[in-house]
């Protein structure tokens, strides 16, 4: 059982525009001669065949599934008129708004489970023993009184503690606090200050507080919820990137984009989103041996790493992210003269802090 | 085959626009004028496929609307023109759907309340609130199905669909037919809601 039918996947090559002109002729036939066909209610005709195609082709680009050749004859073929990139936009916010239902989902499943178990806990206690345990709680009577202070004073407090404070500024303290001792990623992520990243833990490194970094998630989500700004958007996508949900990282980075495309700190994590997928893709291929198609998109994950890296460069030479991003890329992937020369640029403009030191030790590695 | 003149027959554009229109469908004159035909004919089809009782209106409505953006814009933006027209065909469907108010259980958006938006809402914001709002618009079991169609997931995407379409018991035609049918409703609303919070 496959989801494209051989139709479905020619329908989907003309639309790039990827057929040959005999494939475009057939095609072009059967549009306009296949009408008469009678066919199931259930069971789409030619023409309803190229509706879904086309729409599926743009729910595949949303959801970063279209192969690195069909991304490209997707720009350049396809969302060329405005209709269809207004198309993509929405198609693009259902997916952001599936992933933030499916977050706010698991967090509320989450708490219900935590609720039941504390119910269970409870319902061991007998009724009688409540009763006593109540009665010696509320009388006489100025005890209530006495409560109520207490609780509205404390209530009081914690509101004064919490509100005072936007959603986005009390996830932004959670996160700079988490990652303050040492960070996930070796390369920079905008805004977040330096911390020793443990190279010899690899990829499993853990001990960050996923309590705290799931609580600022949320506040996050709460705040797009409320009031969608790219502020926040860019908050989340940093953290997601941190957290390596990269594709969701990957998402709401674009969606910001959109908003304000000449925004440099945007490029420059978008751009170290490709970098680690890159590098995740790569080490898989290394690992498993594989080649061919593989390798194309992962050539084309890099290429985008590097676009964004230097569009960002191009729109504000000083931005320090995606200058050492960019020589770590091309040290990562043995381009030597062009890792030397960028990070040569990056202490050249950042000669003092412990970023500098990490680039001087690359520096010197790679002489 | 029809004439030049009969075939410009309700439409207004001179001579010379219809050739340059014609010849958009196909460079082969001959075969463009069979195109069209052909064309219109489709259009009637799809037009009656969809139980409207005015079907060759609808599809005059499409060509002119087609022959109208074709003038206005360069045609390299338009695309390739049959699927471009049968997009059009597809909106006109859709409009004509809307003016019914309620027809097999789809909504009338222009009766439902939308969020109020200050004058200094962003379109992007405007977008995104349209959205949720038009997401809450769909029925439960519906907004549900779209979402989990949507989401992103690490194994392939078609195995996904397919387990989704089993999920709610739906053969795979009937799920992208459904999702076919969810998108027209969102996009419409979307749209209406759009169009509201810019008045």
């Amino acid at each position: 059982m496959n989801w494209y039918s051989e139709d479905d996947k020619l329908l989907r090559r003309y639309l790039l525009n990827d057929v040959t002109a005999e494939e475009r002729r057939l095609v072009e036939g059967r549009l306009l001669n296949d009408g008469d066909v009678q066919t199931a209610e259930e069971e789409p005709d030619f023409v309803d065949r190229l509706l879904l195609a086309e729409d599926e082709l743009i729910d595949d680009h949303a959801l970063g599934a279209l192969s690195e050749r069909e991304r490209v004859l997707f720009d350049s073929n396809f969302a060329i008129n405005s209709e269809r990139r207004q198309k993509l936009i929405i198609a693009e916010g259902v997916v952001a708004q599936a992933a933030a239902d499916m977050e706010l989902r698991s967090l509320n499943r989450d708490r219900e489970q935590v609720d039941s178990q504390a119910e269970r806990s409870e319902g061991d206690t007998s009724i009688d023993v409540k009763i006593e345990w109540l009665h010696r709680l509320f009388f006489p009577s100025w005890k209530i009184v006495v409560y109520a202070t207490i609780t509205l004073a404390l209530g009081l407090g914690i509101w004064r503690l919490f509100k005072s404070e936007p959603d986005l500024v009390r996830a932004r303290k959670e996160i700079r606090q988490v990652y303050s001792f040492k960070r996930p990623l070796e390369i920079r992520i905008s805004g977040y200050e330096y911390a020793m990243f443990p190279k010899t833990l690899g990829e499993e490194q853990g001990g960050f507080d996923y309590v705290a970094l799931d609580r600022a998630e949320r506040f996050l989500l709460d705040e797009l919820a409320k009031q969608p700004t790219v502020e926040t958007q860019h908050e989340l996508g940093r953290l997601y990137l941190a957290r390596k949900k990269f594709d969701q990282a990957e998402a709401i980075l674009q969606l910001a984009l959109q908003a304000e495309p000449n925004n440099a700190s945007l490029h420059a994590d978008l751009g170290a989103v490709f970098f680690e997928k890159w590098e995740r893709q790569r080490s898989a291929r290394s690992t498993s041996g594989q080649s061919g198609e593989q390798n194309t998109e992962s050539d084309g994950l890099k290429q985008r790493s590097i676009n964004h890296l230097t569009k960002a460069l191009s729109l504000d030479g000083s931005l320090r992210e995606a200058r050492f991003n960019l020589a770590l890329l091309y040290q990562t992937s043995n381009q030597i003269p062009q890792a030397l020369e960028e990070w040569e640029k990056y202490l050249k403009d950042d000669p003092a802090s412990p970023w500098a030191e990490e680039a001087e030790r690359n520096l010197r590695m790679l002489k | 085959m029809k004439s030049l003149p009969e075939l410009m027959k309700n439409r207004s554009m001179t001579e010379e626009e219809f050739k340059r229109f014609l010849n958009w469908l196909d460079v082969d004159r001959e075969f463009a004028a069979q195109t069209y035909e052909k064309l219109r004919r489709r259009l009637i089809v799809y037009f009656i496929k969809r139980q409207c009782s005015a079907a060759e209106d609808l599809s005059d409505t499409v060509l002119n609307a087609a022959m109208e953006h074709f003038l206005k814009q360069n045609a390299l933006l338009l695309g390739q023109p049959l699927p471009y027209i049968f997009g059009i065909a597809r909106n006109v469907y859709r409009q004509h759907l809307n003016k019914q108010i309620s027809l097999d259980g789809d909504v009338d958006w222009q009766r439902l309340s939308f969020p109020d938006f200050s004058e200094e809402t962003s379109e992007k914001e405007r977008r995104s609130v349209c959205l949720r709002a038009c997401l809450g618009e769909l029925k439960d079991q519906d907004r549900q199905l779209f979402l989990l169609y949507y989401l992103k997931k690490n194994e392939a995407l078609d195995e996904y669909r397919i387990r989704l379409a089993a999920q709610f018991g739906l053969t795979i035609n009937a799920l992208r037919l459904k999702m076919m049918r969810l998108r027209d409703q969102l996009r419409s609303c979307i749209t209406t809601c759009q169009q509201k919070a810019e008045a």
